[in-house]
């Protein structure tokens, strides 16, 4: 029978991957869009090395256009990179056919940022959850579905209605019990909270951490808020023009930024706490556009310490920082600068 | 406090369709000259119509009720059109998605001219000039590039320095700001708000900033009102309200946002959501989500009452919930 | 499972009633309501034509053509002396079944095609998408006389030209809607979910897709109506003695002067019933879509 069939090629795909292998390992994935009528092109990643382990949970943190949709959607295989390596669970991605990377597809999941948009307006709610069941052969019936809404805290008859008539929480809970219905070992969370009110962003935060720690799902997980990272992610990595500046663990980024774009974007961070209120850094100008990314340190134009022509001119290496690292010339041992 | 700019009184919008339905019911506010106040509260919750009504900009479907009384003068709000002259010259707006605000085909700095053009007597040669100063007051690098640019020639944060500009032009008494970083980056965020307060300070203008964000409102303004289902439930210094929040309400929405700062293991939440203009509960709106309700709140309307230590709130418990300290008083943390 | 406070929140939100009835909202606006009654009106005197024509229609009667209206006859006679009013009821009819069938056919090949165009990639769209342009370039007229030539004037060979005729152009509006369904989240989501190719134009894009071309279908009954009357003028279309909207007015277009009724009760007809079908149009794209009902 089918449902026996689709168990088994989980078992094998779990069986391929070794008890240390990572969930994703990505390097020096690149990816370049062609701009609209040849115009040129954008780098929207430049060799981005990124490590997911099976059940962590790994933020993604940069500004508008700093390319964490674009890697969020490679993961997920809506996009293919244009160079560098993608292995999922053990296996090479990268350039795999359509129907490989289908065969990915009940292991790697997704949420996406509009909640409702993500949803087909058209059909109703058991529909849509119940797709990845019958499309991975596994039983559909409505018990099933109502049992995937319950995890979510949505009471049974949601599934009779349409998009419209949720809220935009409940959309977004809707779309996570799609993402858990097939027991994915990666979830792939591009700004799940970001479209919704402070209130509903903690309970479905709180509601994502329940399903993590419960299923021992991986996360990658995108946000533009330093605050929602840090209460979900062990790990983070800072994006900016489709380079990581910095990654390590959250605590250690976060307390103790070592690049200056992380410490201006940690900065800049609102603080509720009345006592922490402090000089911010507020960065001059606005970030350069990729399709015209500045030479050098791609941070240069903005960096409010940068110590010279070196910044201009010279890429910095990643150095090695705790854990983790940190691309910046001030990490330069003083005779390499 | 001194004689208020701006006194909203007793506001009300509701449905055209349907005027038993209100999206707002009954609020007061009041913005003294100079002062940076705050609107605050989830979506839905009649923040964005009470911003429109002010300046009469209320969508077809939406009638208003209510007097605002600007610098001394009472208008009523019934009628939009009878307030138009009062926009861009005393009370300007900035909006959530500065692209939508701004017309596409033309160049920004046009456009900048043209609102100059209604509402001074600057010949055409003032007028380019006066553009220029304020597109270099609202920190453009290169005003002369900018003002021939089109509005999708710019970034998000140019934008919004654009139609801050814009508001700027007539030098209004009062500034209304709907969620004006909410589409932005977080550093073109601290941008945008490091100007804007330098602005209410400099040019000695007033300003009502609605936001969802309590960070924000934390940082920049002095008096907040807490809005919840069209009412105003609690009100008060920014200081008072977010280190002993009074309203079960506020309460909640401050402990959110004290959890996720804190590094928690768990945030706490309001659970529910804010109900729709036609589905308000009896009683106190806030019952079905309230952990204080008690019966007699599922029937009894609080009305908004004076607070021992200044400040209002309308909650019928007031006096008997518990001891409210919340998380952001600051004590040490360990990450810092 | 999932803590007090997350799994409170779904159950104490407000949640919808379900979907308003399929009548409620096809008869929203008074003025759908208006043109729906109209459309029914045609169709009714379509159907029960040979019932209620008060003449047969064809039954010529030599010496009283060209009355004008009196005399038994509502709407006169016409050149050969036939009831004008019954051979309106019959002339609905050709015209009805014009529309249902050219519509029918646009459907059938414009949206695979459309859809085709629009939801592969490479080679395919690019030949799918040429094609369309080809026979969107064709000269519509030029088509069908090159088509009736082959086959002979007559009802199917005027309905086989309209299909050729409207398919291309459906099938462009459907693949540029395709485009734009395509890229939306839950299309996307469906992908990720690993849903196979054909599965998702099945079930996410065309009904999607479908809610978007029901006012492009209704506007093609419009035009096979029109489009009769327009061969008609040249002498193609349905084929006297038989009776169509299209052939009516081309007739009754000689008399304008001796008996204008011939040309305006076809005329009038023609408008009114174009009128209501895309009015009736907007109506029924609302009721393709539940996010309209309320
Ligand atoms: N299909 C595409 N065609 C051309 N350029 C693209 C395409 N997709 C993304 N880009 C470009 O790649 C860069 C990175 O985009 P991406 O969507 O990944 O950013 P992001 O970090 O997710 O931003 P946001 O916070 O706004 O979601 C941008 O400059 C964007 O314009
Ligand atoms: N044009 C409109 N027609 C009907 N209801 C509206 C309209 N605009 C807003 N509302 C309703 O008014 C209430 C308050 O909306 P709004 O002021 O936009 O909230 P906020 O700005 O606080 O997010 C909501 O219940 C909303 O549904
Ligand atoms: S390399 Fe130079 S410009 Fe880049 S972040 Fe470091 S100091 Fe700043
Ligand atoms: S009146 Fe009752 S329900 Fe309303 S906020 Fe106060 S305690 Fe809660
Ligand atoms: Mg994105
Ligand atoms: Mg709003």
């Amino acid at each position: 029978m089918r449902e026996t069939a689709g168990a088994s090629a989980v078992a094998g795909s779990a069986g391929s991957a070794g008890p240390a292998e990572p969930v994703l390992a990505a390097a020096g994935l690149t990816r370049t869009f062609r701009l609209r009528g040849g115009q040129g092109e954008v780098q929207a990643l430049r060799g981005v090395d990124l490590t997911v382990d099976a059940g962590a949970s790994v933020g993604l943190v940069g500004e508008s256009g700093s390319g964490k949709s674009t890697l969020a959607r490679i993961v997920a295989g809506l996009i293919r990179p244009t160079a560098g390596s993608l292995r999922l669970l053990g296996r090479e991605v990268a350039d795999a056919s359509e129907r490989r990377r289908r065969a990915l597809s009940r292991d790697v999941q997704m949420i996406f940022q509009d909640p409702r948009a993500s949803l087909n307006p058209r059909l109703p709610i058991h529909r849509t959850i119940a797709e990845p069941l019958r499309t991975h052969g596994l039983p559909a019936r409505r018990a099933e579905v109502a049992r995937l809404l319950d995890r979510v805290g949505l009471p049974a008859r949601v599934a009779e209605l349409y998009p419209h008539q949720l809220s935009g929480g409940q959309c977004q809970r809707v779309g996570i019990a799609r993402a858990i219905a097939a027991g994915p070992r990666l979830i792939v969370a591009d700004e799940p909270v970001s479209a919704l009110d402070v209130s509903v962003q903690a309970q479905i935060l709180n509601l994502l951490k329940d399903l993590r720690d419960e299923l021992g799902t991986a996360f990658l997980f995108i946000s533009h808020d330093l605050g929602v990272v840090r209460f979900f992610c062990e790990r983070v990595a800072v994006l900016y023009l489709g380079q990581v500046m910095e990654s390590g663990a959250t605590e250690r980024v976060f307390a103790t930024p070592r690049h200056p774009y992380a410490q201006a974007l940690e900065s800049a961070a609102p603080a509720v706490r009345l006592a922490e209120r402090r000089s911010r850094i507020v960065l001059q100008g606005d970030p350069p556009r990729p399709e015209d990314p500045p030479s050098g340190c791609p941070f240069h134009t903005r960096c409010p310490v940068r110590i010279g022509p070196v910044c201009d001119e010279v890429e910095p290496a990643a150095y090695p920082v705790g854990d983790g690292f940190a691309r910046c010339h001030l990490l330069t041992p003083e005779e390499g600068r | 406090m001194t004689a208020p700019l701006l006194a909203l009184d007793d506001l009300v919008v509701s449905l055209r369709s349907n005027p038993a339905l209100r999206a707002v019911d009954g609020i007061d506010v009041e913005v003294a000259p100079g002062e940076a106040v705050a609107l605050v509260g989830e979506s839905g919750c009649g923040k964005s119509v009470t911003a429109y009504s002010l300046l009469g900009l209320l969508a077809p479907g939406l009638a208003a009720r209510g007097t605002v009384t600007l610098d001394g003068a009472a208008h009523d709000l019934a009628d939009g059109d009878r307030l138009r002259p009062l926009r861009g010259r005393d009370v300007a707006m900035i909006f959530q998605d500065p692209l939508t605000a701004l017309n596409p085909v033309m160049p920004v700095g046009r456009q900048l001219e043209d609102v100059l053009r209604v509402h001074t007597a600057l010949h055409r040669r003032g007028r380019r000039s006066r553009v220029l100063e304020l597109l270099e007051r609202v920190g453009i690098p290169a005003p002369d590039r900018v003002a021939g640019s089109y509005p999708f020639e710019l970034s998000g944060g140019m934008r919004q320095r654009v139609l801050i500009a814009m508001a700027l032009s007539c030098r209004p008494k009062l500034l209304v700001a709907d969620e004006p970083t909410t589409a932005l980056d977080t550093t073109v965020q601290a941008q945008i708000m490091d100007l804007l307060r330098d602005l209410v300070h400099d040019e000695d203008m007033a300003m009502l900033f609605i936001s969802h964000d309590l960070g924000l409102v934390a940082e920049f303004c002095e008096r907040v009102y807490v809005m919840y289902a069209g009412r105003v439930v609690e009100t008060g210094t920014v200081r008072r309200v977010l280190e002993r929040p009074d309203h079960p309400y506020t309460r909640a929405l401050v402990d959110c946002l004290a959890t996720m700062g804190q590094g928690a293991d768990r945030l706490a939440t309001v659970p529910g959501s804010v109900p729709g203009t036609d589905a308000m509960p009896a009683g106190c709106r806030f019952a079905p989500r309230c952990p204080y309700a008690v019966d007699a709140c599922r029937t009894t309307d609080p009305r908004l009452a004076p607070l021992p230590d200044g400040g209002q709130a309308a909650c019928l418990r007031i006096g008997e919930l518990p001891d409210a300290r919340s998380g952001l008083t600051g004590q040490a943390e360990g990450t810092r | 499972m999932a803590g007090p406070e997350t799994a409170g929140p779904g159950a104490a939100e407000t949640v919808a009633a379900p979907r308003a009835s399929f009548q409620r909202r096809l008869l929203a606006t008074t003025g759908q309501k208006v043109a729906w009654t109209i459309v029914a009106l045609f169709v009714l005197a379509a159907l029960a034509a040979p019932l209620i024509a008060p003449f047969d229609p064809n039954a010529q009667d030599l010496r009283h053509t060209l009355q004008p209206s009196g005399g038994g006859h509502l709407l006169g006679t016409d050149d050969f002396g036939r009831d004008q009013l019954s051979r309106l009821f019959y002339a609905l009819r050709s015209s009805l079944v014009i529309g249902v069938l050219t519509t029918f056919g646009v459907a059938l090949i414009g949206l695979p095609v459309g859809l085709l165009a629009g939801y592969a990639r490479g080679a395919l769209d690019v030949v799918v998408a040429r094609a369309i342009d080809i026979g969107l370039a064709l000269p519509s007229l030029v088509l069908a006389l090159g088509l009736i030539a082959a086959m002979g004037a007559g009802l199917r060979s005027t309905v086989i030209a309209l299909i050729v005729g409207y398919s291309p152009y459906l099938a462009r509006v459907v693949r540029s809607v395709v485009l734009q369904v395509r890229q939306e989240e839950y299309v996307e989501s469906a992908r990720v979910t690993g849903v196979r190719p054909w599965r998702i134009v099945l079930r996410h894009v065309l009904p999607n897709v479908l809610g978007a071309t029901t006012v492009q279908l209704t506007l093609i009954f419009a035009f096979a109506i029109v489009g009769e009357a327009g061969l008609s003028f040249v002498g193609l279309g349905v084929q006297p003695p038989s009776a169509s909207l299209g052939n009516m007015l081309a007739e009754g277009a000689n008399y304008t002067l001796e008996a204008p009724m011939l040309a305006i009760a076809p005329g009038v007809a023609i408008a009114v019933l174009l009128m209501a079908l895309l009015f009736a149009g907007d109506g029924l794209r609302d009721v393709a879509d539940p996010r309209r009902s309320r």
